[in-house]
């Protein structure tokens, strides 16, 4: 009988079946294949489990607490997680009232803009000469900007085969996240926050796509649009920065209120 | 008298909630653990099994009772862990390399350490990690994936490869691969040993 391979020594390390019957035979009198063997042995018996930490009693709980707004999300139809238009539900003439106050505040500020002079620096400015400020500033905008992308993903992955969306809203959406995606992925490369870089630039071929998407979407194509963005697991991508952000987010608080 | 977990998921894939939540209740720990020994990192262990549970949520409807609930699951956790490591390896590869591996129960520190001079012996254990944090790097998510199931967790091909989702030889083949990583990166530090 020829030597064992070294497959078959693994399999016979685990006690696992495929090798050849005669196997076993030929390691106990073959000296070649029984030195191969220990050597294997050695090998793999020097790797032990690691004890795995307690996540502590309320760990069920906690996870629970963390899944079930989720698992809300998943369940309502599509029209139910669109924002709510709260005007709809006042009066025509507080509605009218209200939009023409939002028109002539619009106007006055864009005067104000023009004619005052401006001495301040430039958020730009302001914000090379302060990089605590600006990494401050963008851990909680690119926060933001990934629970919105997140949330219009997961409608759009979750919406029922049954109630075919209308894309017009996702679409017009994913235009306004695509905008600011680009600034964030920008600003993320040259601060050299490469992760958050490279995620943005995924998120923004999903998002770019997204705001592509034809109007009148036929069934496969929805089909195949949240096949592509479930294969790319874009979604937990996001919401693994999203985490990491917000924790930084929640550690930079507590440093400031402890000083 | 505790309900029968078929009960259980009958209840929750008639949108039961309550029901979904006594199966994260029964099975997250269990997700925890594989998610740890895979990650090495607690944090990234408890977002594996919240995204296990938020798919399991989502595809319910699609479990058949043919396997077992807990079966099903570690397949959606393994997934979510492979997904997770292709994530860090692609985006953070200047990350530090976590231990997967407990040195202080390792036999390979304890018998090379009884072999080296006293003061040798905290070289001889960090090159040992340094060499295993290497050869896990270079490991596929999927060979790592199956090494932990099977060198850890004590599964057998056939449960590592309905956790996998491949065949026999398919999983067959990420152990062997996975082996032959370690054995080639390990054998010159313990070879200089004997």
């Amino acid at each position: 009988m020829k030597h064992l391979t070294e497959e078959e020594l693994i399999l016979l390390y685990y006690g696992e079946p495929g090798g050849r019957p005669e196997a076993e035979e030929h390691l106990d009198r073959c000296s070649n294949c029984y030195e191969r063997m220990l050597a294997l042995q050695r090998l793999l018996n020097s790797f032990a489990a690691p004890e795995v930490p307690d996540p502590g009693p309320d760990f069920e709980s906690r996870i629970w607490q963390r899944l079930e707004p989720m698992l809300e999300e998943v369940k309502r139809p599509w029209w139910r997680r669109l924002p709510r238009i709260v005007w709809l539900d006042l009066p025509p003439k507080r509605v009218l009232a209200a939009s023409a106050a939002a028109i002539c505040l619009a106007v006055v500020a864009f005067f104000a803009g023009r004619t005052v002079p401006n001495t301040e620096p430039t958020p730009q400015t302001a914000a090379s000469e302060s990089p605590v400020v600006l990494e401050r500033v963008l851990v909680l905008a690119v926060g933001d900007h990934l629970e919105r992308s997140q949330r219009m993903l997961a409608e759009l992955v979750n919406s029922g085969e049954k109630d075919l969306p209308d894309l017009t809203y996702e679409r017009a959406r994913a235009r306004e996240l695509v905008q600011a995606n680009r600034l964030f992925r920008q600003t993320a490369a040259r601060e050299g926050d490469t992760s958050v870089a490279s995620v943005l630039d995924d998120l923004e071929r999903v998002l770019v796509e997204v705001a592509h998407a034809p109007e009148d979407i036929s069934p496969r194509q929805l089909r195949e649009l949240r096949r592509r963005i479930e294969r790319q697991g874009i979604l937990f991508q996001v919401r693994i920065v999203g985490d990491r952000l917000r924790r930084q987010q929640a550690a930079q608080h507590e440093a400031e209120e402890t000083l | 008298m505790q309900d029968s977990d078929a009960a259980v998921i009958a209840r929750a894939q008639a949108g039961d909630k309550d029901a979904f939540r006594l199966l994260v209740e029964r099975y997250s720990r269990a997700v925890y653990r594989l998610a740890y020994r895979m990650t090495g990192n607690q944090q990234d262990a408890e977002d594996i099994v919240q995204e296990t549970f938020l798919r399991a949520y989502k595809q319910i409807h699609r479990y058949e009772s043919r396997s077992a609930f807990g079966t099903w699951i570690y397949r959606i956790a393994s997934n979510c862990a492979i997904d997770l490591l292709c994530f860090r390896k692609r985006y953070e590869a200047d990350r530090e390399q976590i231990d997967v591996i407990d040195f202080e129960r390792s036999e390979a520190v304890a018998a090379g350490a009884a072999q080296v001079p006293a003061q040798d012996r905290l070289v001889y254990a960090a090159e040992l990690k340094r060499r295993v944090a290497a050869v896990m790097a270079e490991m596929s998510p999927q060979e790592k994936m199956a090494f932990v199931l099977r060198h850890l967790e004590g599964q057998s091909i056939e449960e590592i490869g309905a956790a996998l989702g491949t065949g026999p030889s398919a999983t067959k083949n990420s152990i062997f691969r996975a082996v032959q990583k370690l054995r080639k990166g390990l054998e010159p530090v313990m070879s200089s040993l004997r």
